[in-house]
Formats: structure tokens, C-alpha cells, sequence
């Protein structure tokens, strides 16, 4: 794969996260009451900010401190998602435990290993807890049929975009400090998942957007002389 | 393990195995959520469907007996109390002035006997309408009211017991059982050719149990539930929409030694119902 398609997904990214941004602020008004929605627009922030520091700023060979970081920060932002949109009780208590023994896990293995371009144990355990509240999330909403199919939930287009990058780049992650001449030739397909989930990102934005748009408007007082 | 120990050119097979299969498995997944789900919604859109569709049937139903009885009232009133007071009239009108007094009086006679037997046929209608027993002494007087009378007829043996009514069900409920009773005892009499007909009243866990028994030609509750959906049987349609808004039961049996059948009504005492109107 050449340098320039390499480049293209790189930039391709970084300009969805930004649009990511840009959409949010744009339906700002419509979308704001969506619960948890706003932790999209802060994880695409954070992301686009890790990727320039370390792309820019940081040694290579400490670029896997900020990247545990940004684990950290994803795996909180992606289950305080899950968290908001699970309402069985029982499972938040299991998140919060689980969160809890996660981020011990995360300070020892940056205390103990301080070798490798990227964190790839930490973010198989954070993929691995993910993709267990994303399955429990698909689980509840499966068995909730009281209003809507499941697909006109802004929340299944999120938990969808996050599966499907998670499950994607979990292998070139776990394999990142053990592949010759490093990740960077499989480093696209990661960008590739990216995409895809910021594109999963945006059609849920959309969805809460064109929703909340087909309410009636905010009642007026249809009987004057009632008051 | 053993795969991630592995050579590199192993490593990028195990990669592209393990990307494609977690992939496949994902997508998969979230399709087989899909589908689940719109078949269930579309498995209870039916159902409701069907339940509005029997709701229907059942308001028809309503609505038709409705009118049904308004015609036998009119009928009744039309048929036997209007000629009765014609004929009264008849008797008492401005000619009887010159009449001698032994005329007069027989004349006032016969109006007034006439107009006593139109008291009495209104008197019937409106008690065959809302019996007044029933309001003021309540459903098990109303109920024993009734199997006397049948009883007195002479042509079959009816007979109603109460055992635990010591404390009475709310006035809208005592009239929906009552409602009951006489739709059950009527297509009885009409259907059943029974020789006897015998009513027991129980509680139950709480709940007001009425087991009505005969020994003419019954339905099961097979039966009841065909005659439920179809066009016809509008008095068993009337028994349920009666029994719904109350909340109740009915079960349509024949006795385990298949000499008589048995029709058992369950209404709980509780009252969780917003607002009865029958």
C-alpha cells in the first residue's frame, strides 16, 4: 500500500473526527437532549488531539504513554455511553466494578511495561470489556420491543460504529509490538475501521437530529381563555 | 498461544484470519439482532391486531343486544301497555256524565282495574329492566329473586345458595354478576332443555367464585370460544365483554362423571379497575 493511501486514510480520519465535531455543534440545539450523546464529539476531540501530539510532539519511544492514556480515556467514555444506555441495575454495578479493576490493570501495566510503540494488552482488555457491555446492551435492546425497531435508536448506531472498530483492530493491536518493521503497514486498517465508526458516529447525530425534528413544537396555549 | 508466539509470516495470516473472523462474527451478530427483533414486533403487531379485531366483534355485539332490548321495551310498551291505557280511556270519557251511576261506577271500575293491570305490566318491564331488589338488598336477593321465580314457573327445578357473601361485592360489580347470571340462566331455558338448574357462590383466594350447574345440553369451553369469535352468540359475547371490564373469568365444563355440565365465574374482589360502566 503506498505512502499516499496511507496518508489519505490518516487524514480521512482525523477530517471525520472533526466533522464528528462540526455536526454536533451544527444540531446542537436538536441533539442536546440525547442522552450520552455528547460523549462522542469528546472522545473524537480527544482523539484527534492524541493523534497530533504523538504523530508531532512525542518521542516514539514513549509514544505508548499517551496511548495508554487515550486508552483509559476511551474505555471511559465508551462505557459511561453504555452506562447511560443500559438500565439494568445489576450490569451497572458489574460496569463499575469491572471499570474499577480496569484501571488498576491500566496503572500497573504502566508502571510494569514501559516498552512498545502501543499499549496492545491494555487494549485488548479494554476491547474485550467493550465488546461485553456492547453485547449485553444489543442483548437488552433485542428483548425491548415496546417502541421502536432497534435501528431508529441513535444508541444501536453508536454501540454498531464501536463493535465494529473494536472487533476490527483488535488483532492489529494485540500484534503491534510483535510484528517486524512495526504496525505501520497494517496501521491503515485500523484508519479503515475508524472511519467506518465515525461514519456509524455521524448517522446517529443524524438519526437523533431528524428525529427530534418531526416532534411537534413546544405547546402553545391552544386554549387562550383557560387560564 | 501458540499463534502469538508465531513466526511473522504466521503473525499476518493469524492477523487476517483473526480481523475477518471477529468481523464476520460482529456483523453477524448485530444482523441476527436485527431480524429477532422485527420478527417479535411484528409477531406482537399481530396480535394486537387480532385483539382490536375481537374488540370489534365484541362492541357489535354490545351495541346490537343494546338495540335488541330497546325494541322488546318498545315493543312491550308499544304492544301491551298502549292499548291497555286506550282502552282505559275509553272508558272514562266525556259520555259518562249522562250515563245512570250504576254505569258510571262499572265504567270507573273497569278503567281502574285496566289501569292496575298497566301498573303491573311497567312494573315487570322495569324490573326485568333494573330489578330493585338487586340495589337495595343486594346481589344474593337478587340472584335468589330470580331462581324463584323460575322455579315458581313450575317447568324446571332452579336452585341458588350462597355460602360466603357476608361481605358484598361493590354495586357495579353486583350488577355485572347479575347481568351474568341472567344471560347464563336465559340461554339455559332457551338452549339446554335442563330439568334443574342449581347455583352455588364461594370465595376463593380472594376471588368471588360462582359455579352454575345443569343438566341439559351445554357447550365446553371450546365451544364458547368458537361461538366468541364468530358472528353469532350474542349473549355469550355480552357475558364477555361484562366479565372483561370486571376483570373476570369464565369456565365452560362438563362434570367429571359427564352427567351435567358446570359454568364456574371468577371475579377478583379487589377493585383495580379505574371506572365500570355496563
Amino acid at each position: 500500500m503506498t505512502k499516499t493511501i496511507e496518508d489519505l486514510f490518516v487524514y480521512m480520519s482525523g477530517g471525520l473526527d472533526v466533522l464528528i465535531i462540526l455536526l454536533f455543534l451544527a444540531f446542537f440545539r436538536r441533539v442536546r437532549a440525547a442522552k450520552g450523546l455528547w460523549l462522542i464529539p469528546v472522545y473524537c476531540a480527544a482523539s484527534l488531539v492524541i493523534n497530533i501530539l504523538v504523530d508531532n510532539y512525542v518521542d516514539p519511544k514513549y509514544s505508548y504513554i499517551p496511548y495508554t492514556f487515550f486508552t483509559l480515556l476511551e474505555y471511559l467514555l465508551f462505557t459511561a455511553f453504555i452506562y447511560m444506555c443500559v438500565r439494568n441495575r445489576v450490569f451497572h454495578r458489574v460496569i463499575l466494578g469491572l471499570s474499577g479493576a480496569f484501571i488498576i490493570f491500566i496503572a500497573i501495566n504502566l508502571a510494569v511495561h514501559r516498552h512498545g510503540t502501543i499499549d496492545s494488552l491494555s487494549i485488548g482488555v479494554e476491547t474485550i470489556l467493550i465488546i461485553l457491555y456492547s453485547f449485553w446492551f444489543m442483548y437488552e435492546q433485542m428483548n425491548n420491543t415496546s417502541n421502536l425497531f432497534i435501528y431508529n435508536k441513535f444508541e444501536f448506531w453508536v454501540v454498531t460504529g464501536l463493535l465494529i472498530y473494536l472487533a476490527g483492530s483488535f488483532f492489529i493491536y494485540i500484534f503491534a509490538n510483535q510484528l517486524e518493521g512495526g504496525i505501520q503497514k497494517y496501521w491503515f486498517l485500523t484508519n479503515v475501521f475508524y472511519i467506518i465508526k465515525n461514519i456509524f458516529f455521524g448517522v446517529a447525530i443524524f438519526n437523533v437530529a431528524r428525529q427530534s425534528r418531526k416532534k411537534p413544537q413546544a405547546s402553545q396555549n391552544l386554549h387562550p381563555y383557560f387560564r | 498461544m501458540f499463534f502469538l508466539q508465531a513466526n511473522p509470516p504466521q503473525i499476518s495470516l493469524v492477523l487476517f484470519m483473526g480481523t475477518l473472523g471477529m468481523l464476520v462474527l460482529t456483523i453477524g451478530l448485530i444482523l441476527f439482532i436485527i431480524f429477532h427483533q422485527r420478527k417479535v414486533i411484528r409477531y406482537q403487531l399481530r396480535l394486537q391486531q387480532l385483539e382490536q379485531e375481537q374488540q370489534k366483534i365484541l362492541l357489535n355485539a354490545s351495541i346490537r343486544l343494546q338495540e335488541e332490548e330497546r325494541q322488546r321495551l318498545a315493543a312491550d310498551l308499544h304492544d301491551d301497555a298502549g292499548p291497555l291505557l286506550a282502552t282505559a280511556r275509553l272508558y272514562l270519557n266525556e259520555n259518562l256524565v249522562n250515563q245512570d251511576k250504576a254505569t258510571q261506577l262499572q265504567s270507573i271500575f273497569q278503567a281502574r282495574q285496566i289501569l292496575d293491570d298497566t301498573i303491573q305490566l311497567i312494573r315487570n318491564i322495569s324490573h326485568s329492566l333494573m330489578p330493585p331488589t338487586l340495589k337495595n338488598f343486594g346481589l344474593e336477593s337478587a340472584v335468589n329473586d330470580l331462581f324463584q321465580k323460575i322455579s315458581g314457573s313450575g317447568t324446571i327445578n332452579a336452585s341458588s345458595r350462597f355460602h360466603e357473601y357476608k361481605e358484598r361485592l361493590k354495586p357495579e360489580k353486583e350488577l355485572i354478576v347479575f347481568r351474568v347470571v341472567q344471560e347464563l340462566i336465559n340461554n339455559i331455558l332457551k338452549h339446554s332443555n335442563s330439568s334443574f338448574i342449581h347455583l352455588t357462590q364461594n370465595n376463593h383466594n380472594g376471588s368471588f367464585l360462582m359455579r352454575v350447574h345443569h343438566d341439559g345440553r351445554g357447550i365446553v369451553q371450546a365451544d364458547f370460544e368458537k361461538l366468541n369469535k364468530s358472528n353469532v352468540g350474542l349473549g355469550l359475547k355480552n357475558i364477555s365483554s361484562r366479565l372483561k371490564v370486571a376483570q373476570g373469568s369464565i369456565l365452560f365444563e362438563k362434570d367429571a362423571s359427564q352427567t351435567y355440565y358446570k359454568i364456574t365465574v371468577e371475579i377478583p374482589r379487589d377493585d383495580s379497575f379505574e371506572s365500570l360502566s355496563v
